[in-house]
């Protein structure tokens, strides 16, 4: 078992290194105007990208637009990306600060209205009931109009860490800002948010 | 609102009751009371409720966007050699063959521009046009369309100069000239200074340090500044039908009665507009930037498709500050305004900044056009108060000079040492580690900081003491007050300082 566990994790670690250098290939060809490239990254992470910033807003309004801003902010920054964290976990991070900028700038709008996504050609079935569908994506924008009362920086810690499950310091790399700041903000943010979703009876 | 308080149980509590984070006791103690508190317990089904909620969020899928449509936006946001390429092999001038992603086309014909899957689109023989507005063909170190009649010349007068400034033709061992007018060719460029040109009522514009600024025509028809680097232009109103743009590259800054920057550098371009509304054209295309919104181009053109983005609350308002410019309040449209007015060269110790009846100018020294008369000048301490000041007289044409330095204070030695012995004494108080051993313990000390304004008296004692800021948590916030409050300094000079402890 010892000797599966381990050719198992030198696997593991190849496959790993194999990815790391098939991303920093993708960099290096994104970096040198490679449309090809450019493209491949466009396409791999743009739905990731368009996800988290969707679930960090709760919004779809502007949602391309937005999209847009990170990806011209990566390409703009690829040159400088040092390499030292996945591709990925740097694009989650320029979403984070996105998301944070468009929270702040955001006007008070009504809730937002989570659609269900349009389906084309096949129809998914949903064991859920219609009423049950609808009662869920209330219930989400509940949760959603309820962090928009927080003020933006302990919103997106907030979410961090009570939605994502992210811990203090992965989130103070995400938001840029030491751990001791992000747990009080976190302190705050919980006791806001909280005692808000224990007293709406909407 | 705390159980542990002997109150209600708080949202915070019953969701850490749910998710079992609340160690046994309390948790006992929460289950205790929920069986006795109706309210608390509609409360925690809310809470339920909400966290159920929670948990499904992280599964979210991304919603269908116009994956094509942005990639486009995104690919003509930071393409630049393909752009100038298509420029320079354009044989109708405005019919862009494109090629990048090639999908959707239907959708976005007229408005976008496409990635291709590699291959250019003109190699299989297919075009697509885009949809031109009208305006006009901008290239760099283009001549300037000459008007049919002759409109009358505009006269501007620089009213703030500050640090190393050039106009042409100056020496550089030569002073810059204020009492120079400012007429159409005339070309400024800023080292580290800055100025500002005033050219009407309540109209002006800011050179940026590390600038080139050159008019290319200042008339009542048009009025175009070429840039390179940054320009602020505050203008409150224009001739009827006179137009006015910033040139930046190959960029047109069209103005609709506003105030705007302008950076133009390295290639990139960028405009924000803090007030009315700029159109930034390439002399295809024409993009709206209203008041509060930003608008970029990376080494590259812009395209129809491209917006402009809103600039956020904070930067807008700190845009909005740095945006003043000192201005005359009346205005000579002749050009006599520069005999008729004074300039005030003034410089504060220390690089303070200074005031003028009232109004912050700038920090250091530097020259200030001003009306005839008495003006009042004073330092603005770092905290923004003004402190008293002088008044000086300015005469018609004339120069008149001022050095203000600050009233004598308690010494910066004095100072320093009590803040010194403060820091130590407290650092070596047993009672600051039981205050930090939690965070400590955890990890989390390093960035921790608390800032402190304390006043030490000759005795030693403190005469007050104020906390300003902190990213502590209340509770040790409040410890390492205690501790510093309970310090006792030896006798020495009485001293007021802001105190730092960071970790």
């Amino acid at each position: 078992m010892k000797i599966v566990g381990k050719k198992t994790g030198e696997h593991l670690a190849a496959g790993q290194s194999e990815d790391k250098r098939a991303e920093a290939e993708l960099i290096r060809l994104c970096i040198a105007g490679e449309r090809s490239a450019q493209e491949r990254f466009y396409r791999t992470y743009c739905r990731p990208v368009a996800a988290n910033l969707y679930r960090v807003l709760g919004d779809r309004n502007d949602l391309d637009d937005l999209v847009q801003e990170v990806f011209v902010i990566a390409f703009r920054g690829l040159p400088k990306f040092r390499q030292e964290a996945r591709l990925s976990t740097w694009l989650y991070r320029i979403c984070v600060n996105v998301a944070l900028g468009r929270i702040r700038t955001k006007t008070r709008r009504p809730p937002p209205i989570l659609k269900a996504d349009p389906v084309e050609g096949d129809v998914r079935v949903s064991p859920e009931s219609p009423q049950t569908l609808l009662e869920r994506e209330e219930s989400k924008a509940r949760v959603y109009r309820l962090l928009e009362q927080i003020s933006p920086k302990k919103r997106l810690v907030l979410y961090l860490h009570e939605i994502e499950g992210r811990d203090l310091k992965d989130i103070a790399c995400l938001v840029g800002a030491n751990p001791v700041t992000v747990r009080t903000r976190l302190f705050y943010g919980r006791k806001e948010f909280y005692k808000l979703l224990a007293e709406d009876d909407s | 609102m705390s159980l542990l308080q002997g109150k209600h149980l708080a949202g915070d509590e019953l969701a850490d009751l749910s998710r079992g984070r609340l160690g046994k006791a309390k948790a006992a103690r929460a289950r205790a009371h929920l069986g006795d508190c109706e309210r608390c317990l509609q409360s925690e089904q809310r809470v339920l409720a909400g966290l159920e909620v929670m948990a499904e969020l992280p599964k979210q899928e991304a919603p269908d966007l116009a994956w094509d449509h942005i990639g486009a936006r995104v690919y003509w946001g930071t393409s630049s050699e393909r752009r100038a390429r298509e420029r320079t092999s354009s044989t109708s001038g405005r019919r862009v063959r494109l090629g990048f992603f090639g999908l959707g086309a239907a959708a976005v014909v007229g408005s976008a521009v496409f990635w291709g899957l590699g291959t250019r689109v003109e190699s299989s023989g297919a075009e697509i046009a885009v949809q031109s507005a009208p305006g006009p063909a901008l290239d760099e170190g283009s001549a300037v369309a000459v008007p049919t009649s002759k409109p009358d010349a505009v006269v501007g007068a620089v009213v703030f100069a500050q640090g190393v400034v050039r106009a042409r033709g100056q020496a550089a061992e030569q002073e810059f000239d204020l009492q120079v007018p400012v007429v159409a060719g005339a070309e400024f460029t800023t080292g580290t200074g800055r100025l500002v040109i005033q050219f009407g009522s309540s109209s002006a514009f800011r050179i940026a340090p590390n600038s080139t600024l050159s008019i290319d025509r200042f008339d009542s028809e048009r009025i175009a500044l070429r840039i390179v680097g940054q320009v602020d232009v505050d203008i409150t109103r224009r001739l009827p039908g006179q137009e006015f743009a910033v040139v930046a590259g190959h960029h047109e800054v069209q103005v609709r009665g506003t105030a705007f920057r302008v950076d133009y550098s390295g290639g990139e371009l960028g405009v924000l507009c803090i007030r009315g509304k700029v159109v930034v054209s390439d002399g295809d295309h024409g993009v709206h930037v209203p008041a509060g919104q930003r608008f970029e181009i990376l080494q590259g053109l812009q395209d129809a498709t491209l917006r402009a983005l809103p600039i956020d609350a904070a930067a807008l308002d700190a845009l909005g500050r740095a945006m003043k410019m000192p201005m005359l309040a009346q205005w000579q449209p002749e050009g006599g305004i520069v005999a008729s007015t004074a300039i005030l060269e003034i410089e504060s110790a220390a690089d303070l900044g200074i005031a003028v009846d009232g109004d912050y100018i700038a920090d250091g020294a530097f020259r200030l056009r001003a009306s005839t008369g008495d003006h009042e000048v004073a330092l603005v301490d770092r905290d923004g108060g003004i402190a008293r000041g002088r008044v000086l007289h300015a005469g018609a044409g004339k120069r008149t000079q001022a050095r203000l330095v600050l009233p004598s204070k308690p010494s910066l030695a004095g100072r320093a040492l009590r803040k010194r012995q403060l820091t130590v004494a407290v650092a070596n108080s047993p009672r600051t580690d039981r205050c930090l051993a939690r965070l400590s313990k955890q990890g989390l000390l390093s960035g921790a900081y608390l800032s402190l304004e304390v006043g030490i008296n000759k005795d030693g004692t403190q005469s007050y003491l104020n906390l300003l800021d902190s990213n502590l948590s209340p509770a040790i916030q409040a410890c390492l007050r205690d501790v510093v409050d309970a310090q006792h300094l030896p006798k020495g000079s009485a001293a007021s300082f802001r105190l730092r402890l960071s970790y």
